[in-house]
């Protein structure tokens, strides 16, 4: 906990720093965010394996442990697309914003280590899971970029950086459907291992596909009919919803449907 | 004639329909309507009756339309199915219609729709050092450069593995539009109930329930029987692992043994066996004055203490209820074997609705009800085994596998052409890159950039 603690704290710097970035135009203070998201990102690494270590398996199991790995790949994906992406410099403040987010889930969670119950001891695991939250972390970034895009686009900027925010959006969005594909084909064949069926329709498998056809009509309207710009990225921000209800929201969502009938 | 003039202009048109890009979205838009609307809506036939009586009495409307279009059975749900069909279809024209024009083609170089891009950079350098230059960094960029007739331009190109990877993704597609189809239709799943020591056939009429699909599945000739169920707990408690020990005997022969464990299923002459629930198994003895005694093994689902069943003593016209009373039956690390279990019964037997006994019963221990004499001989354990067999599994993994492999490639394989002219100017030399790239024209127009950049900067 008190090592949780110190990765809020330090993603909480980092996201003071990248605001003030965004409000004062300093390259100086994205350069303190980024260090301090990196630094962070290395304590929030050893979090990860300490945990490991102590569990005696990966952090897939509860709240607490999902919170933590999730904001991890978050912003692991964050870092790794920015070696390539300048752009994505841009998203720094609504990653490290998330990611504290994440961490306070955690926070309030239970973090009582707990051994791994019998249907999570799979091979099929390690892909599954590392595939899901890439495909989260991917398409939250994307939506990010998305965002970017409108509030830039709205004050008429430079229309090549807009381009490149807007192409950024969509590697991001790809990557997130090759990663959603990767996580439905594995649960599939673990469902299959388990349960002796590929596909139940239960809420989880209902919401990931609906997560999946969504960006699959995002990816055909961008790819084939060549949307771009504002509308693809209106498109892309609200799609997020699914991937959120995909991953957060299903057992509530049910209930709250349940109610108002 | 007219006749036949008529079905021609259906097909043509069905075909445009089917190949059409945005007919295809509208399709996958519609797809997805009836997944949000069973993941948003209730599903009335899964509430408990009274509640479900409620709820059609209060929401007329929705109960009518949930009923006419089964959107919470899709395997059922006739829009659904039509759907799915067309989209299908429509996956299989398209990729066939872009597999035709590329045969067409040949080796002939591909319009790529992209956005168009173009870059220039001055140098003073002589025109074969940049030529050189040029030529080496694309090919270090992956692009296959080619001298064009003319001598003063090259051009490149490079990801076209994409439109095969494009190609691999939709035949993955339709292939699991096609196992799906195969799989509702042809699926079988049944649960079979394995006591200990109780051999059981895998014959249709053993059986608890066999789902609707897959009737005809041929089943093998082969008895199952149960020797040990154990399972092992961590040291607070928590399962970590079950595993089912069995004696599989095939045409009346004894075959091997086997295990079942979670997530490692007996495979069975294409029959998969799956652990799905366990539980404690009493064994009765009855006696009747005058009859030979009765032994029955009851299978009871009372793991926890408190839960409690009913079951009928067979011949007997005794209903037995009975109350697990301890608090557990794992103890730490270990589930306890069955002669291990020394846990009460609270047993209320009835004969005509009437109370004829009432009392905690240990195994060993006999009890009078009624005319009857009941014994509760011993304990034993019970597996609930989920067997299933699905001949679309395979074509549902080569799907999801062509499915993965042509989103890899396509996600690594981006088209783009290049052309560079380096014409001889009077001041050095002018080079000039234009080209498109199919999907990220910002970013290839800073790649050409940086390209020139490259191989200029050092020549002056």
């Amino acid at each position: 906990m008190i090592l949780l603690s110190c990765v809020l704290s330090g993603y909480l710097v980092a996201l003071a720093a990248a605001l003030a970035w965004l409000l004062f135009r300093r390259s100086g203070l994205l350069l303190i965010a980024e260090a301090a998201g990196l630094a962070t990102f290395a304590v929030h690494s050893v979090m990860i394996a300490l945990r490991w270590i102590a569990s005696g398996h990966p952090p897939a199991m509860g709240g607490f442990e999902n919170s933590i790995a999730g904001a991890w790949f978050v912003v692991l994906l964050y870092f790794a697309f920015r070696v390539k992406f300048k752009g994505l410099r841009l998203a720094a403040a609504l990653v490290f914003l998330f990611s504290s987010l994440l961490l306070v889930n955690a926070l309030s969670s239970t973090a009582e280590l707990s051994a791994f119950k019998p249907p999570y001891r799979s091979g099929w695991l390690y892909f599954h899971v590392v595939s899901a939250w890439c495909g989260f972390g991917a398409l939250l970034l994307s939506a990010i970029t998305s965002a970017i895009y409108l509030g830039r686009s709205a004050r008429e900027e430079d229309a090549a950086q807009l381009s490149l925010i807007d192409e950024t959006g969509l590697k991001l969005v790809v990557f997130g459907f090759v990663s959603l594909s990767i996580m439905l084909a594995t649960g599939a064949l673990w469902a299959h291992d388990l349960w002796g069926r590929y596909w139940g329709w239960d809420p989880v498998e209902l919401w990931s596909l609906i997560c999946w056809v969504t960006y699959g009509i995002i990816l055909h309207l961008r790819l084939t009919l060549g949307w771009r710009g504002r509308r693809a990225a209106i498109l892309c921000l609200a799609s997020i919803l699914t991937v959120i209800l995909a991953f957060f929201g299903i057992g509530v969502l049910n209930s709250i449907h349940t109610e108002l009938l | 004639m007219d006749r036949q003039l008529q079905l021609r202009r259906t097909l043509a048109l069905i075909s445009v329909a089917l190949t059409s890009r945005k007919f295809t979205i509208a399709l996958m838009l519609l797809f997805l309507l009836p997944l949000l609307l069973a993941a948003l809506l209730p599903d009335i036939e899964a509430l408990p009756a009274g509640e479900a009586a409620k709820t059609r009495v209060s929401h007329p409307l929705l109960s009518f339309f949930l009923a006419t279009v089964k959107i919470h059975s899709f395997a059922g749900s006739p829009f659904f199915l039509v759907i799915s069909g067309l989209l299908a279809l429509s996956t299989v024209a398209c990729t066939f219609n872009r597999l035709r024009a590329r045969l067409k083609r040949g080796d002939a170089p591909e319009q790529i729709p992209g956005g168009r891009v173009r870059v220039c950079a001055k140098t003073r350098a002589g025109r074969h050092e940049v030529v050189s230059e040029i030529r080496k960094n694309l090919a270090k960029a992956g692009y296959k450069p080619a001298e064009e007739a003319s001598g003063c331009a090259f051009i490149g190109r490079k990801g076209e593995a994409g439109f095969w990877g494009s190609v691999a993704f939709h035949a993955g597609l339709a292939l699991l539009f096609v196992a799906a189809a195969i799989s509702s239709r042809y699926r079988f799943s049944g649960a079979l109930l394995l006591t200990e020591r109780n051999p059981v056939s895998v014959a249709r009429d053993s059986f608890l329930h066999i789902s609707s699909c897959g009737r005809g599945t041929g089943l093998p000739e082969a008895t199952l029987e149960l020797i040990e169920f154990t399972a092992s707990f961590s040291q607070k408690g928590e399962p970590l692992d079950y595993n089912v020990a069995l004696d599989i005997s095939e045409n009346g022969r004894m075959r091997s043994g086997a295990n079942i464990k979670v997530n490692s299923p007996l495979r069975l002459h294409g029959l998969q066996f799956n652990l799905h629930r366990y539980g404690i198994a009493p064994l009765f003895r009855v006696k009747t004055p005058g009859k030979s005694p009765i032994d029955g093994v009851v299978n009871l689902d009372l793991l926890r203490a408190g839960a409690t069943d009913s079951f009928d003593l067979p011949e007997t016209g005794l209903t037995m209820k009975v109350r697990y009373k301890t608090n557990r039956v794992a103890e730490w690390n270990r589930l306890l074997p069955p002669s291990d279990i020394d846990s009460g019964l609270e047993v209320s037997v009835a004969a005509a609705g009437k109370d004829v006994y009432k009392g905690l019963v240990r195994p060993g221990m006999t009890f009078q009800a009624g005319t009857h004499l009941v014994s509760l001989v011993s304990y034993r354990y019970w597996v609930h085994l989920e067997a299933s067999k699905d001949p679309g599994l395979r074509l549902m993994i080569a799907g999801m596998l062509a499915c993965i492999l042509g989103l890899l490639f396509r996600f690594f394989f981006v088209d783009k052409q290049v052309r560079i002219s380096i014409p001889q100017g009077e001041n050095g030399v002018v080079v000039e890159a234009s080209g498109c790239s199919r999907y990220y024209p910002g970013f290839f127009e800073n790649e050409l950039r940086s390209l020139l950049a490259r191989s200029v900067e050092r020549r002056g």
